[in-house]
């Protein structure tokens, strides 16, 4: 009893004992946290237009400025955060969902089943992302849900062959096979057996997905992609500040920066708790 | 170059420590030995008893976590000072190395051939491919491989244990090394090809008259082949002399454990002594001689365990010959 | 090699359901982008008048729109695979003619990019591995993370700032030339560059601590014979593992990276399609960059047996 409680601490110590994700945890802390409390923080309203006060520089009143619409940068940065943090969190709860069922699903069925999803991962992962984004956003219009959608119906295939690699291996434990043969259903083995032991693996790949797909949003948005003006975002902001390049050069620095220090963290973080946890297959 | 009379390869108070989280380990703690020309030397001892690591250093292929200290002659130069363009022309050509795990030693992805052939190219660059590997296809041949022209085209996977193992001493005659150096050649195989490896170091030898120093744990083998036989524990030559001497008239309760653990056809008893306990820790040296903790002999605490026996000449035997390292070696070679 | 074909014809035989999987996908995404009937309809006619019902349905019929989903499926694969992609909407070209067209400068791109990658990680790796890298392992894993953590219009942009504002070697944007592809092929290649060099560093590690590592220095191999002889080839192998992915990336990456550097290429080509509606095209690019990813992939597994003789052996080790 006491040797299972030790182990489950093991990871969290090993966790502990590195500096690089320990700041990790610690910055993506930090700097979400502003994010939610937007409303709070937020010296302005991000939408307040005031075109004789664009470009200015740092001042008491606008700790970042103004952008060239006259908006407060620090503001648009704030809810910008929250809007791009929320659709990255949003996308990656959905392709974690999805495609560690299907990943469990293809693991547990085994034969004609798993071949099948296999051959389904194969074909969207063979699809060009972000060409079939581009094009579909065009065809359905810009907006953050739909945005939501296509990221999630192409970019749930990582998550299934990781669990599905996952499933296979507790399968073949001995634990399972005693529980099959007292009966359990491979439903209930499905649930209560294999789904805790996975944990470990999908929370790595997830944080890890979150960096990954903060750019592919943002990206995507800069493109033109992604939230629709003048809906505050990260990506579109620093699209909006070409323009300005040469004469505020800040306007494209601070949501870069921002976006970076988002992701580097999450990453940071991800990358601790995989060593933390020695997974080695992501 | 040598001159007449005197040693081929002689290895002086050699010494090898590593550093380690857990403190020093002195793997090699003041051995000194000599090789003659076109002589059998076996070093024997159990695993961890330095063996390996002396042999190592005999061509600086130790990681470079190694502090190596004291000295190897040979043709007149220090090889543990040598420049190492001066030491690559040794490796290889002078003195050969024969690894013991043929299979990790050998490159997965590149043939056998190519392997064997490459020995030849690095010290004579003139050759060209094609006669590179003819020869090889020669050198295959001529340590017992069949079919060697196909078996030069495969992988070393592809080889039985016993081949690869020739296959490697193809790869070390290949340049008529004065020394060749054979790290356990035989202990990863049966008992039929471990005769048959011995068979072909011994016919290499005759061929090339290199000197043979042979790396073993197991008596057995040294009996067969070596002229001389050098015992090791824990980093320290213990016993040495010929092989006659040594397996006669053991001089050091090491050896005669060794010897009574050596199965033998015409011994009857059900059970093989063993020696009692375990090799040492290179890091925790036991004090003054290391075997005392397992010595049937050891009277402690004096003189066994506070001072290092110093290895000298046994009872009877010339000041260079039969010597060992034992406080009681005359009472040893009484009891026979 | 009895057995190499067989893996070949196996890896094969998984493309192909693949690719149709991936046809139907762009096919679908086509049709999406609604019925072009009445714009057909009306392209005849002057801009005043516009088509009557029977017109548009006339046209429909005539294009087979009516026609259910996978008859026109079908036919929109057969046609493909002929070679015929249909005409583009847009320009009245032929859609594997524009393709043509627009590929060579992506391509480019993404080989500018493989150069760039191939370049800097085989020496950083090399001398990494050299250093008994512990340090430098930290430093690369610290590189490739930030890598992985920056956006690419962001690097972009910075690399523009540096290179092209404040040291004037480069022009900002541009397509002419060797000097316009040099920042584009940059951009795209930090994070893979900073992968590969991490994987290949490590893996020498471990290659350099290997027995016949050991074995070729006691025949007298130099340390220069040793890298580029037996540890580069080893140590290759866990890097070809992801090559296929890393080439992938690659290949989208280079259509983003040339939107926002302003290159002509797929990238441009699939930003007019999509905001006009010109489905052909659409499928056309879809299905042009899915094949392209399959086909890497492909080309990346059959390389492998070829470079690791123990795959070819397989069961006989």
């Amino acid at each position: 009893m006491s040797r299972r409680r030790a182990s489950s601490r093991a990871p969290l110590r090993r966790f502990l004992r590195d500096p690089a994700a320990v700041v990790g945890g610690l910055l993506l802390v930090l700097v979400t946290v502003p994010l939610y409390l937007a409303s709070w923080l937020a010296p302005d309203d991000p939408y307040a237009v005031n075109v004789p006060n664009r470009l200015a520089g740092f001042s008491g009143s606008h700790p970042l400025g103004t952008d060239g619409l006259g908006r407060d940068v620090l503001t648009r940065i704030l809810y910008g955060g929250r809007t791009s943090v929320l659709l990255t969190l949003a996308v990656t709860a959905i392709i974690t969902v999805v495609g560690g069922f299907f990943g469990v699903l293809a693991g547990m069925r085994g034969g004609i089943i798993d071949r099948l999803v296999m051959q389904l991962v194969d074909i969207v992962q063979a699809v060009p992302l972000v060409i079939v984004s581009m094009v579909t956003i065009a065809l359905l219009g810009a907006g953050t849900a739909k945005l939501i959608f296509v990221i999630a119906v192409l970019g749930w295939t990582r998550h299934t062959r990781v669990v599905r690699a996952a499933t296979l291996s507790l399968r073949e434990r001995e634990f399972i096979e005693s529980s099959r043969v007292l009966g359990a259903s491979r439903l209930r083995i499905a649930w209560r057996h294999i789904l805790p032991n996975i944990v470990r693996p999908v929370v790595v790949l997830s944080t890890l997905d979150v960096g990954r797909i903060l750019l592919l949003t943002s990206t995507l948005s800069f493109l033109g992609f992604g939230a629709r003006p003048p809906t505050p975002e990260w990506g579109s902001m620093l699209a909006d500040a070409r323009t300005y390049f040469f004469v505020a050069p800040r306007l494209l620095i601070i949501p870069g920066v921002a976006i970076f220090l988002v992701a580097w963290s999450a990453n940071l973080f991800g990358e601790g708790m995989r060593d933390a946890f020695e997974t080695r297959e992501i | 170059m040598t001159a007449p009379g005197e040693p081929l390869l002689s290895v002086d108070d050699l010494h090898v420590r590593f550093r380690t989280d857990h403190g020093v380990v002195k793997a090699a703690d003041g051995v000194s030995f000599a090789i003659w020309p076109d002589e059998v030397v076996g070093i024997v001892g159990e695993s961890g008893s330095g063996k390996t690591v002396t042999a190592l250093s005999v061509l600086r292929l130790l990681p470079a976590t190694a502090e190596v200290t004291g000295a190897v002659t040979f043709g007149g130069r220090d090889l543990l000072t040598l420049p190492e363009a001066d030491l690559r022309a040794v490796r290889g050509d002078r003195i050969a190395l024969i690894f013991q795990d043929a299979l990790a030693a050998m490159n997965p992805l590149h043939r056998v051939g190519r392997q064997v052939a490459e020995a030849i190219r690095v010290h004579h660059s003139e050759t060209s491919r094609g006669d590179a590997a003819r020869r090889a296809v020669e050198l295959l041949g001529l340590v017992g491989i069949p079919t060697p022209e196909e078996r030069a085209r495969q992988f070393p996977q592809e080889f039985s244990g016993g081949m690869r193992q020739r296959a490697m001493i193809a790869m070390a005659m290949a340049n008529d090394p004065d020394v060749l150096i054979a790290d356990e050649p035989t202990t990863a195989l049966d008992v039929t090809t471990q005769a048959q490896v011995l068979e072909v170091l011994k016919d290499v030898r005759r061929r090339t008259h290199s000197a043979l120093v042979l790396i073993t744990h197991d008596f057995g083998v040294v009996a067969g082949v070596a002229d001389r036989v050098v015992v090791m524990y824990a980093g320290k030559v213990v016993e040495s002399g010929t092989v006659e001497e040594v397996l006669l008239h053991p001089a050091h309760p090491y050896t005669k454990g060794l010897l009574a653990s050596m199965p033998t056809l015409d011994r009857e008893e059900e059970r093989l002594a063993r020696i009692p306990g375990q090799p040492p820790s290179l890091i925790d040296v036991p004090s003054g001689c290391a075997f005392h903790p397992r010595c049937p002999y050891a009277q402690l605490p004096d003189p066994c365990a506070s001072a290092l026996p110093e290895l000298r000449p046994s009872p009877g035997a010339a000041a260079d010959g039969h010597r060992s390292a034992c406080h009681f070696s005359d009472r040893l070679v009484e009891s026979g | 090699m009895g057995g190499h074909s067989r893996y070949a014809a196996s890896r094969l035989a998984l493309a192909v359901p693949t690719l149709f999987g991936l046809s139907f996908l762009s096919f679908l995404l086509g049709s999406a982008s609604g019925d072009p009937s009445s714009k057909l309809a009306s392209a005849g006619l002057p801009p005043e008048v516009f088509p009557t019902a029977e017109q548009i349905d006339a046209v429909r019929h005539r294009l087979g729109f009516d026609k259910p989903l996978l008859v026109q499926y079908g036919r929109w694969l057969r046609k493909a695979l002929h070679g015929d992609l249909g005409r583009s909407l847009l320009t009245h070209r032929g859609v594997g003619d524009a393709i043509r067209a627009a590929l060579p400068s992506t391509i480019e791109l993404a080989l500018a990019a493989v150069l760039v990658i191939v370049v800097v990680s085989l020496p950083l790796a090399m001398l990494g591995a050299r250093l008994q890298g512990r340090w430098s392992q930290q430093a690369l894993r610290a590189v490739e993370l930030s890598g992985a953590s920056v956006p690419w219009f962001f690097l972009a942009y910075l690399l523009i700032y540096v290179f092209a504002v404040k040291l004037h070697l480069v022009p900002v944007v541009g397509q002419s030339g060797l000097k316009s592809i040099v920042l584009p092929a940059l951009t795209l290649a930090a994070l893979p560059t900073a992968l590969v060099a991490r994987l290949l560093q490590s893996s020498l590690v471990e290659v350099l601590r290997e027995d016949y590592v050991r074995t070729a220095r006691s025949k007298g191999v130099a340390d220069m014979r040793i890298y580029l002889g037996h540890a580069l080839r080893n140590a290759a192998l866990p890097v070809l593992t992801v090559l296929g992915s890393i080439l992938a990336n690659l290949i989208e990456g280079a259509i983003v990276v040339e939107l926002i550097f302003g290159r002509s290429g797929i990238g441009n080509l699939t930003l007019q399609s999509a905001g006009s509606s010109d489905y052909p095209m659409i499928q056309g690019v879809v299905l042009l960059a899915g094949a392209m990813v399959i086909l890497v992939n492909l080309a990346v597994d059959l390389l492998y047996p070829i470079v690791d003789v123990r795959v070819r052996l397989g069961a006989r080790t």
